[in-house]
């Protein structure tokens, strides 16, 4: 219905054309909604955007480029995990330009900024199995990742590193890198382990030769505890098989690689970084401290070489370190090693022979043919004696001859010479209880029947013996004069008269003394409960008692049950492990297990 | 100013009245609105704004991480330009090739077009008519909406299989969506024309 004509196209018919309603607009919330201004969405939009973006950024850590030899299968996405989180993820991983080895581009996240400094090390993880260990199992089924090793805290930004080609496997920070020269490798590679005492107590981190050409330099990181073995007097060697006839030794590294050993110095020393390494194990790791180092001069060797064991009554108690000419060349000179528990049967009058492993005797009989242990047929040994006067004991040093034959009169010989008190005080001799029965006879209903108690005593040098009361005193069922007590050979009456009893223990006198008597002077009433030993049959019977298995009870230390002792130890000697002295004897009650302390009145008892 | 206009409903053509603030002109047959008055035209300035919100929301939608995916282990993240360039490096021309064109190329157009349409008020008509047709057949095959569902159907098959996060991108890329469809809703193509007449 519009009259005027529009602008510029009018359509054809335009009076066709109805004019649209005008109504007025409605004023709701959709409408204001749909037609107002939407520059405050823009604004959102924008802030949104910025937020995402910046957010992103942030979020994105240094990114660290990593040189590797290897690649071993890492690829992009992988992670660089550190103490078992992802910190990073690998970007890219490029084929160097001169196709000698493999950029990895890392991202770290911002919280592990602190490993992109200088000392850092990182390394690919993969599976790693040997007899030794097993590591980076995960890497079998999962994705490989990237370890690290972080360097140390105060060092400076860096962000290209060398990679390391074998996995470490340390992750301590507080550790000290020395360098050990060695004339040979011996296969050595980065991930060997040091070890000492049989436990790893740092790692390889490099192996290359030196710069003269001359030897290798390994590069050890030790851990912090063996920090001290970096010091003036330790010695290295790259453990390796050894075997010879005397036995084989590390064989362990056959199948799990090499190892460094080290043989820390035990004093302290002025600390070093560079070492020169051994090319064999040397004799002192053979060795404990407070041996006893002989020499064993002959005329002939005579079976004499390093490994050969020294045995007393067919028991090693030592071996020969060397054996080479004198200076003059006129003997055969044998260092022999007598470990500590041993020394003290070496004495002035001691004499060494070569024991042959074999002995054949022809006679109108046959052969006779006599061996020893496998070792002794194959190498022989030292074998030595002791005469029963002994004389003086010897220092490390003492000149033995050594003779070829051993005189039948030597293998007769019997010393009673107490040896092995590892644990008490260095030579500390070791109380020897007697064994005995107390007999006595009862009457029940009128017929007497034999009865008798085992167990130990112990002679003391003031002509007493000390037990149990109930070994010592006559049973309260015992026949009037019955009561014998049988004590190494001897018969003594017993009566209530011959007895003093000190609550459980008990002593009595005797006439004549023994010849394995207790000094008086190592006796002593202890106060509290110590750590203790007690000494039964024989000298290999020991059984160290920790003062924590003692509780204290009336009359006695009561022994914690757990620890199996057998009840035919009643009467055992109790030392202290602190001066080895006397403190106490071992009693049963009612098949439970106690230490009975000497008393003051036992001890200073003067008969 | 007299003009005529159809019904953008039912498509019946009328002449325009002349109207004052709080009116409105409707349809005499299916009663839609059909125009405003003059001061309260702002179609193209709403286009203007929705376009450029979803202009700036586009770049981070499309190069931040859209999904990180845990698997065994294997740690990805990828963005949608991440994925297109991983697509192509595998050799997936086609498949790289579609996404690249109905996910980034047409979305981008439309939004830039719309942009211009909006915003530009310099342009000769004939220009402004090419733009429109540009922009009207992109449009079409802009399909960020489709590829937003395909992400919703991946992570309900894949939820279980393997970890699955969205990346900070997913907003971007859904408030992009969102801004470029409200873009195209408010734009009014009358208003362009109107406005060169004037």
């Amino acid at each position: 219905m519009s009259e005027q004509p529009a602008n510029t196209n009018p359509p054809s018919a335009p009076s066709e054309f109805p004019q649209a309603e005008i109504r007025a607009a409605e004023n709701t919330w959709w409408r204001r909604a749909a037609t107002g201004h939407l520059w405050w969405l823009t604004a959102a939009c924008v802030i949104l955007a910025v937020y995402l973006i910046v957010s992103a950024v942030r979020a994105r850590g240094p990114e660290i480029a990593i040189h590797f030899q290897q690649g071993h299968g890492i690829k992009p996405g992988d992670l660089l995990r550190h103490r078992g989180i992802a910190i990073g993820e690998v970007t890219t991983v490029e084929l160097d330009k001169d196709l000698t080895g493999i950029t990895v581009r890392v991202a770290m996240e911002p919280r592990a900024v602190g490993l992109a400094r200088a000392g850092s090390r990182f390394w690919i993880v993969r599976p790693r199995i040997s007899l030794g260990r097993v590591s980076g199992l995960e890497t079998v089924v999962g994705a490989k990742y990237i370890g690290v090793l972080p360097g140390p805290p105060d060092a400076e930004k860096q962000v290209e590193f060398a990679g390391a080609e074998s996995p470490l496997m340390m992750l301590d920070t507080e550790v000290v890198d020395i360098t050990i020269r060695f004339r040979q490798g011996y296969g050595l590679s980065v991930g060997d382990p040091i070890k000492y005492r049989g436990i790893a107590v740092g790692e390889v981190t490099a192996v290359e030769l030196n710069d003269d050409q001359n030897g290798v330099d390994v590069a050890v990181r030790l851990l912090a505890n063996a920090s001290r073995m970096a010091r003036v007097g330790s010695q290295f060697w790259v453990a390796r098989p050894d075997i010879d006839l005397t036995g084989i030794r590390g064989l362990e590294t056959v199948v799990s690689g090499r190892y460094i050993a080290v043989l820390p110095r035990p004093d302290e020393t002025e600390p070093l970084t560079l070492f020169h390494g051994l090319d064999s194990a040397p004799p002192s790791s053979e060795r404990e401290p407070g041996g006893l180092e002989i020499v064993l001069y002959t005329p002939h060797r005579g079976g004499l070489q390093r490994g050969v064991p020294v045995m007393y009554r067919g028991i090693r108690i030592g071996h020969v370190m060397t054996a080479g000419l004198s200076s003059d060349a006129t003997t055969v000179e044998a260092r022999a090693y007598i470990q500590p528990a041993y020394r003290e049967l070496v004495h002035e009058k001691t004499v060494f022979w070569n024991q042959t492993g074999i002995d054949f005797h022809f006679g109108v009989t046959g052969v006779d043919f006599k061996a020893d242990s496998l070792s002794s047929v194959a190498l022989g040994a030292v074998a030595m004696a002791t005469p029963d006067s002994p004389g003086q004991r010897v220092t490390t040093g003492h000149r033995f001859s050594y003779h070829a034959e051993a005189k039948d009169e030597w293998l007769t010989w019997q010393p009673s010479i107490p040896v092995g008190s590892a644990l008490l005080p260095e030579g500390m001799s070791l109380p020897q209880p007697l064994r005995a029965t107390l007999l006595w006879q009862e009457r029940t209903l009128g017929i007497k029947r034999d009865q008798e108690k085992l167990g130990w005593v112990l002679p003391l040098a003031d002509n007493r013996i000390i037990g149990p009361t109930d070994l010592l005193t006559p049973s309260t069922d015992a026949v009037e004069e019955s009561t014998t007590l049988e004590v190494a050979g001897q018969k003594l009456t017993i009566t209530a008269d011959t007895t003093n009893t000190y609550g459980a223990l008990a002593e009595i006198g005797v006439d004549k003394p023994f010849s394995t008597a207790w000094p008086i002077d190592r006796l002593r009433a202890p106060t509290a409960i110590e750590e203790c030993l007690i000494v039964g049959a024989t000298q290999e019977d020991r059984i160290p008692l920790p003062a924590a298995r003692l509780a204290a009870e009336e009359g006695g230390w009561k022994i914690d049950p757990s620890l199996p002792i057998n009840p035919d130890w009643h009467g055992a000697s109790v030392l202290a492990v602190s001066d080895g002295k006397l403190i106490g004897v071992l009693t049963f009650n009612q098949a439970v297990a106690q230490v009975t302390p000497l008393t003051e009145e036992l001890v200073f008892n003067d008969r | 100013m007299n003009s005529y206009r159809a019904c953008h409903c039912c498509g019946l053509i009328h002449s325009l009245p002349d109207l004052v603030a709080g009116q409105v002109a409707a349809c005499t047959r299916c009663r839609a609105t059909i125009c405003r008055a003059g001061n309260e035209r702002r179609s193209a300035q709403r286009t203007a704004a929705a376009a450029l919100g979803a202009f700036v929301l586009f770049w981070p939608a499309i190069f931040l991480p859209i999904l990180e995916i845990e698997k065994l282990g294997h740690h990805h993240e990828s963005s949608l330009i991440g994925g297109i360039i991983e697509l192509f490096a595998h050799g997936n021309f086609f498949v790289g090739g579609i996404v690249l064109l109905f996910s980034v190329i047409f979305p981008l157009t439309k939004i830039v077009m719309l942009l211009e349409l909006s915003l530009l008020e310099l342009m000769h008509r004939k220009h402004k008519a090419v733009t429109y047709r540009i922009m009207e057949t992109a449009g079409k095959w802009s399909m960020m909406d489709v590829l937003l569902l395909a992400f919703l159907v991946m992570l309900v098959k894949l939820g279980s299989l393997v970890e699955f996060h969205f990346g900070p991108a997913v907003f971007a890329f859904v408030a992009c969506v969102a801004m470029s469809m409200l873009a195209s809703l408010s734009f009014d193509p009358y208003e362009i024309w109107e406005v060169t007449d004037e």
